[in-house]
């Protein structure tokens, strides 16, 4: 696939957001090393959520279809101006739950407020604030790009010439201004932006971003990922939901991990990593297949080894309880042969493997 | 940058349900809705191109002023054509059932509906906004149906006021008839399965009606095309009043009898239907798709 959005594009995407001032060349957005990126989600633990903050609360929130709990009890908070990430496999419950607070839904109990609005009394009100770009690629296809974006901005009370001006602006921005013909003739990346275009038109409070880099190539990917990011310093709350780790901890400022509908770990990045202190994680690479499975069964036998996950033929990651010390005996007993042995930091994979006993792309 | 003017009459909706209220937002969604269906080619040639054919064809048929002594109803120079030329008006508008349960089903299937729900609009205004944008489209597909049928194509009428009065009639009638798409689309999980459930209705409707060939039997006046048929012909060819009686279906041919509905009974059956319809389209396409 084609690379959907360019450098410029993201830049003048800040500057249209901003809507202020020309570009300022600090923020020219080279893609950062991800180590840097990290640094940047410095987050303070003790930084408590002041209700006057909170823009979205959900409480206890469930969804049944038919005998099936898609959502079950879920309730968290978000801070206006916060990237918030539902991360988890397929299946999770996470659409379920942004479908409901998109008013889509209606949950089967319990209850959200979003700007001060209750998600069951008050949908139209939710409506007006809030931009929904949807997994799917849904736009209207005999229509042109600037038809469909007037008509989301028209149907949200923009009046006729404002409209205009701000779809031909935005598209624009996004490299499809100059289109005038049905986009049912658009590149897969081009129809993705319009329908990233169609939930910003309106300038919403809050956006709902479900899976928003599925489907792109590695570049593309990092590419929304920035434009995500520009978004954010609008001062936007975005709600993102992703079955990406690296997607959900390089953009968010917190993260609810969901596996059977549950809300099963919930925090900044750093908190959740930091979770489970006394698990340390190494990767193994052997020489053979041979190898790698001899040493796979034999670590089974031991309780402090809590996941061995398969990576290649010849590579495995475990994870064990305590340093590498508490290690040497397993090493010791199992006779292992390594190529190349790496200790390192745990990722939201570990963790969820380590809460599920799953992974995340299981 | 100029600031976006935001009509905040529309934000602040009373703190209904998502059913509550009309607004202008139906037009802006009517005027999307008519665009696509301008700029859909195969659909026009479906709804549009098709009965134009039909016509072509019935012209070429039974355009032969009948010699034949059962042909009662060729008193005043009448051929076939004029008088099966109601029936083609009543498939043409009856294709309305079609074209829009296709164009809710595929709303519902290609989440444009969904996408729709998540804008500050209601059901309400979407289901308006259908109404009126099918309802223009009706209008424009009579009159090229009249234009070619009775300017091109010659088929008699009797009055203008009655062309006119006639022209009123079909469009309540296919108001109804995107009731019938709606209740199809509602149970429909697709645009295809749509289709198919909607030439299931219409094309039996046609014949069991009578809108195409004389049918005796008493089948005809459960059916709502017969009621359409039957006022359309009498009001635009024989120029009948509200009061005079309906015969009928088998009307075009020697066999025609009086019943005991007056055409503005017939009228009020119509406008009977629509309503139920409407009622009932909504009713299920809102319960199927509510989740």
């Amino acid at each position: 696939m084609s690379v959907c959005f360019s450098k410029t594009m993201i830049k003048n995407g800040l500057h249209y957001v901003h809507n202020l001032k020309p570009l300022n060349k600090n923020m020219d957005l080279v893609l950062e090393d991800l180590s840097v990126i990290s640094n940047h989600q410095a987050y303070n633990i003790n930084e408590s959520k002041s209700e006057r903050d909170i823009i979205i609360d959900v409480q206890s929130l469930e969804k049944k279809f038919g005998d099936l709990k898609a959502v079950d009890n879920v309730s968290f908070q978000i801070k206006k101006g916060e990237l918030f990430s539902l991360l988890g496999p397929n299946g999770a419950g996470k659409s379920t739950t942004i479908r409901m607070l998109t008013t889509v839904l209606n949950p089967t109990s319990g209850d959200a407020i979003i700007d001060d609005n209750s998600l069951k009394k008050q949908k139209n009100q939710i409506k007006s604030i809030i931009g929904v770009c949807p997994q799917d690629i849904v736009i209207f296809d005999v229509l042109s790009a600037e038809e469909n974006v007037r008509f989301v901005a028209e149907m949200h009370g923009i009046d006729k010439k404002s409209a205009r001006e701000e779809s031909k602006k935005l598209l624009q921005l996004m490299n499809i201004g100059g289109r005038k013909d049905a986009c049912k003739n658009f590149s897969g990346g081009m129809k993705r932006r319009l329908n990233l275009v169609m939930g910003l038109v309106h300038k919403p409070k809050i956006l709902f971003l479900d899976e928003p880099s599925a489907g792109l190539d590695p570049q593309a990917r990092r590419l929304v990922w920035d434009f995500i990011r520009n978004l954010k310093k609008t001062g936007m709350t975005i709600i993102l939901t992703t079955h990406d780790m690296v997607e959900a901890d390089l953009l968010s400022d917190h993260i609810a991990i969901m596996d059977k509908g549950k809300i099963i770990a919930m925090g900044t990045p750093n908190e959740l990593k930091k979770k489970d202190m006394n698990v340390s994680n190494l990767e193994l690479e052997f020489h053979n297949a041979q190898e790698l499975n001899d040493t796979q069964k034999c670590l089974k036998n031991y309780d402090n080894i809590k996941n061995i996950q398969k990576i290649s033929d010849i590579k495995i990651s475990v994870s064990f309880i305590g340093g590498i010390p508490t290690l040497k005996n397993e090493i010791l007993e199992c006779a292992i042969k390594v190529k190349n042995l790496l200790f390192r930091d745990p990722t939201l994979e570990d963790i969820f493997l380590n809460l599920t006993g799953r992974s995340l792309r299981d | 940058m100029s600031e976006v003017k935001v009509d905040t009459a529309d934000l602040s909706l009373p703190k209904k349900s998502n059913f509550s209220r009309v607004n202008r937002k139906a037009w802006v969604i009517a005027k999307k809705n008519f665009k696509e269906k301008m700029k859909n080619w195969q659909s026009m040639i479906w709804t549009i191109g098709f009965p134009i054919m039909m016509l072509i064809v019935y012209n070429f048929i039974f355009s032969q002023e009948g010699e034949e002594p059962e042909d009662a109803y060729l008193a005043n120079n009448l051929s076939t054509f004029d008088i099966e030329f109601p029936g083609i008006v009543v498939y043409s508008v009856g294709m309305v059932l079609i074209s829009s349960a296709i164009m809710f089903a595929a709303a519902k299937k290609s989440g444009t509906l969904e996408r729709m729900d998540t804008m500050p609009a209601g059901r309400a205004n979407i289901f308006m906004g259908a109404i009126i944008s099918e309802t223009f489209f009706m209008i424009f597909q009579i009159s090229v149906i009249f234009s070619f049928g009775y300017g091109i194509l010659g088929a008699y009428f009797k009055s203008w006021g009655a062309l006119l009065i006639g022209f009123f009639i079909a469009l309540i009638f296919g108001i109804g008839c995107i009731g019938i798409g709606l209740l199809i689309s509602g149970l429909a999980n697709s645009a295809e399965s749509a289709n198919g459930f909607g030439m299931l209705v219409h094309w039996p409707l046609l014949f069991l009606s009578g809108s195409f060939f004389p049918f005796e039997s008493n089948v005809v006046y459960a059916t709502p095309y017969y009621w359409i048929k039957q006022v359309y012909l009498q009001i635009t060819i024989f120029g009948d009043g509200l009061s005079d009686k309906l015969y009928s279906s088998s009307l075009i041919g020697y066999t025609a009898e009086e019943i005991s509905i007056t055409i503005l009974g017939g009228i009020a059956i119509i406008v009977g239907f629509m309503v139920v319809f409407i009622s009932l389209g909504i009713f299920t396409f809102q319960k199927k798709s509510e989740i």
